[in-house]
This record gives structure tokens, C-alpha cells and sequence, in this order.
């Protein structure tokens, strides 16, 4: 199988692990050998707990893969009732031997900030 | 060649040919895409910031499909829905999923950081803390 198969692969697999769970760094260092992009997803786990990746594209060309998703959570804690909210986001990932060694992402955070005031 | 590869080189043209072009008009970028959706937005952004330019910082390809990561560098000289003018030049990421068919850009998708771009302009203060 080609490189790039087998590296979608990966990061499908990483995606169904995380979801709907609390990640820690023990769980995400399975997959992620790029201490930026756990912190990214430990950070926005204790923003929207258990939260959810959408898978909406994905692209793959050697060890490059792009993640279009939409991250859907519940904000809990500071409101009366959870607020659920969904914005769009955007991962670069690089691959080596089945471990993420380097990431971008770009999200849209007015999204994500919008519907968290609009529901408050 | 490969598909892919064509298609790279496709949007490097569209690419160079968006950036040089002064009069970015219906007519000129219909030539490069039959998106509607691509052409108004084009169109909404370069009123609002006349002569913006996009330098490609990474290019991925799969069969009809090109993500292209990219900077783009602005200066706000016109009404930005109902923002007047800043006069700000500055520069923000933008990811973009454009696929290709026959040399025609046909459908796109975009996302870019627009709390960023409000903070860039002077009109947003609040923003979450990354790590």
C-alpha cells in the first residue's frame, strides 16, 4: 500500500480513538509525536470536553496529509445549561513511521467564539 | 504526468496569474473557474482590499483535489461589508480546498482565521488563549 494510503489510515485511526473521549497526554502521544499539537488538543479539550472531530476531506500526498473537519463540543461548567457548539478547522500533518512529527492548523475561532456568545 | 502533479501546476499559474492581475474582474476570473461561489468571493474581497496577493506556503494534491495553504497580504482600503477602511496592511493564514476538472477550478472551500483578521484590523479584542 502507498505511503499515503497507509498514512490516511493512521490518522483516521487517531481520529476515532480521540473522539467523544478525554484525551490525555498518554492516549495522544500514541499518535502525536509533536508536542505543540498535543497541547493544541489537550487545550481544546478542557475547552469543549470529549469533544468530536467530523471528518469533512481528507487529502494525502506522500507524507503530507490535510484534516478538514468540524470539531463539535459542549462547553460545560461555567453555563446553566451546556452549550454545544461546532467550528470549522483546518490540520497540515507530516508522518513518519505512524507518529505525527509536525502540524499547522488554522481555525476559524470567531466561529467558535460566536456561538459561544450568541448562547450565552 | 500525474493528475495530481498537472493540477499543482495548474494552480501555480491561477496562483501567479491572480496575483499580477491589476483588474481582478468577473470576466478575468471566470476564465480560471466556473465557482460562483470562488468568483463573488474574489470579487468581495478585493473591493474591500484592493490588490491582495496570496504566497502559496504549501501545496497538497490527490487526484482532482488541490489544498493550498497560503498568506495572504492585505491592505484594508474599502468597505469591508459595513467596516469602513482601516487603511491597516496586513498579512493572515488561509487554507483553501479548490478541485479541478479539465483545467477549471469547479467547486472550492475556504477557512481562514476571522477572529484574527478582526484583531488584525483593530475590532476585536476578545480572543481564546492558545497554548
Amino acid at each position: 500500500m502507498a505511503s499515503a494510503q497507509k498514512n490516511k489510515e493512521v490518522v483516521i485511526r487517531m481520529v476515532n480513538q480521540l473522539n467523544g473521549v478525554h484525551k490525555d497526554r498518554l492516549l495522544l502521544s500514541q499518535f502525536i509525536a509533536d508536542e505543540s499539537l498535543i497541547e493544541h488538543f489537550l487545550f481544546f479539550d478542557s475547552l469543549l470536553p470529549a469533544n468530536q472531530l467530523l471528518i469533512d476531506e481528507l487529502t494525502a500526498e506522500g507524507t503530507r496529509i490535510v484534516l478538514r473537519v468540524r470539531v463539535r463540543g459542549r462547553q460545560e461548567g461555567q453555563a446553566e445549561s451546556p452549550r454545544e457548539v461546532e467550528f470549522p478547522l483546518v490540520f497540515g500533518f507530516e508522518i513518519e513511521q505512524h507518529r505525527i512529527v509536525h502540524h499547522w492548523l488554522v481555525a476559524d475561532q470567531a466561529k467558535l467564539l460566536d456561538q459561544l456568545k450568541i448562547q450565552k | 504526468m500525474d493528475q495530481a502533479k498537472k493540477n499543482k501546476q495548474f494552480m501555480m499559474r491561477y496562483a501567479n496569474a491572480m496575483n499580477n492581475e491589476k483588474n481582478r474582474n468577473r470576466e478575468f476570473i471566470e476564465q480560471w473557474t466556473t465557482d460562483q461561489k470562488l468568483v463573488e468571493h474574489i470579487l468581495f474581497f478585493d473591493q474591500a482590499f484592493p490588490g491582495y496577493t496570496g504566497e502559496i506556503e504549501e501545496m497538497t494534491a490527490e487526484g482532482n483535489k488541490v489544498i493550498m495553504k497560503m498568506r495572504m497580504k492585505c491592505k484594508h482600503e474599502g468597505y469591508l461589508g459595513n467596516i469602513a477602511p482601516t487603511h491597516r496592511e496586513f498579512e493572515v493564514s488561509a487554507v483553501a480546498g479548490y478541485e479541478i476538472d479539465n483545467e477549471k477550478i469547479v467547486r472550492t472551500w475556504l477557512i481562514s482565521d476571522q477572529l484574527d483578521l478582526m484583531k488584525l484590523l483593530g475590532l476585536e479584542k476578545d480572543s481564546l488563549t492558545k497554548p
